[in-house]
């Protein structure tokens, strides 16, 4: 499964990127807890951890900005992109 | 128990990639879908051995996936999930799953619980088939509540109630010894937990909805908490 793991990452972080980065705000919610699951499952644990928080933090703030919520949408997507450097 | 089918419910293509390379490693026969109702419609049509279930799929969602299913099967359901809150696993075990795993897990983890929950359903078998065989009978009682333990039955005042094998297993080993407190790590076996995390909560359900069920169909009070320490039967009336 290591073996497995390592493999898959990389294509399993680029298309996290892809969902954040073409959701709508109104999406925004669902799609982050999904991949906070799979982020996590393949070895993203801080960036799994982000995602998690993001999406409660949308979960507990319906009526919030739609600027807010990029702003914290752009700050997890420089964490996820950050992930392909290390 | 090596080829059991087991059935993948969740919305996110990678997720279902993990848990099925995980379980393929390990020799089971995985069928994947992605919704709620893919998953009722595969369960009518066929019986998977196991089923992992997503938490949070769209509508239905995995809640009431796993309560439609439970009620025409006892099928083993692991709830596999993002969300790690207590409220999240009460309220899938108070919907009938059998076990609950947040993500991250590792895949021999995953791997442990599912061949846990499949032994469960094994011995299970095994009882029904070498009861019909030798037409014997292992009947325990306790006041109105009658437990067939080759017939994996449960009868009050004669009339069967519906449990699941986690619920009749619990009820079982409390029966079995009328006057002992049996404590959460003695129970945790019993209920398919393979670690301390989330145990008293998750007894707490299974006791809670075992005590439910026999309440509604007519019988006793039978699961007493024993503060700090686990469960015992109550006092007969």
């Amino acid at each position: 499964m290591e073996e497995f793991v390592r493999q898959r990452r990389a294509d399993v972080l680029s298309r996290a990127i892809g969902s954040l980065e073409n959701s709508s705000p109104g999406e925004l919610q669902a799609i982050t807890h999904r991949i906070a699951g799979a982020l996590s499952l393949y070895s993203f644990a801080e960036e799994g951890n982000q995602a998690r928080a993001f999406s409660g933090w949308l979960a507990e703030n319906q009526l919030a900005d739609d600027s807010e919520i990029t702003r914290r949408r752009d700050e997890l997507l420089r964490l996820l992109k950050d992930a392909f450097i290390v | 128990m090596q080829m059991s089918t087991i059935l993948i419910v969740d919305d996110y293509a990678d997720s279902r990639l993990f848990v099925r390379t995980s379980l393929e490693s390990e020799g089971y026969k995985v069928v994947e879908v992605s919704d709620g109702n893919m998953a009722l419609s595969f369960c009518d049509a066929s019986d998977p051995d196991l089923i992992i279930l997503d938490l949070m799929l769209g509508q239905p969602d995995g809640l009431e996936v796993c309560r439609q299913i439970r009620q025409k099967s006892s099928v083993p359901i692991i709830m596999l999930t993002s969300r790690s809150t207590e409220i999240d696993e009460a309220m899938s075990l108070a919907a009938g799953a059998d076990d609950f795993l947040s993500k991250p897990v590792s895949g021999r983890i995953l791997s442990l619980r599912v061949a846990s929950q499949l032994r469960h359903t094994a011995y299970e078998s095994a009882d029904k088939e070498s009861g019909s065989k030798h037409n014997e009978t292992n009947i325990l009682s306790w006041g109105s509540i009658e437990i067939d333990v080759k017939a994996r039955e449960v009868r009050i005042d004669s009339k069967v109630i519906a449990l699941t094998i986690t619920e009749f297993e619990f009820l079982k080993v409390l029966v079995g010894s009328p006057k002992q407190v049996f404590t959460r790590e003695q129970l945790a076996p019993v209920i398919g937990a393979s670690s301390s995390f989330g145990l008293e909560h998750a007894l707490d359900t299974h006791a809670s909805r075992l005590r439910l069920k026999i309440r509604r169909a007519g019988g006793p009070d039978v699961v007493v908490s024993v503060r700090g320490v686990g469960y015992r039967l109550s006092a007969p009336k």
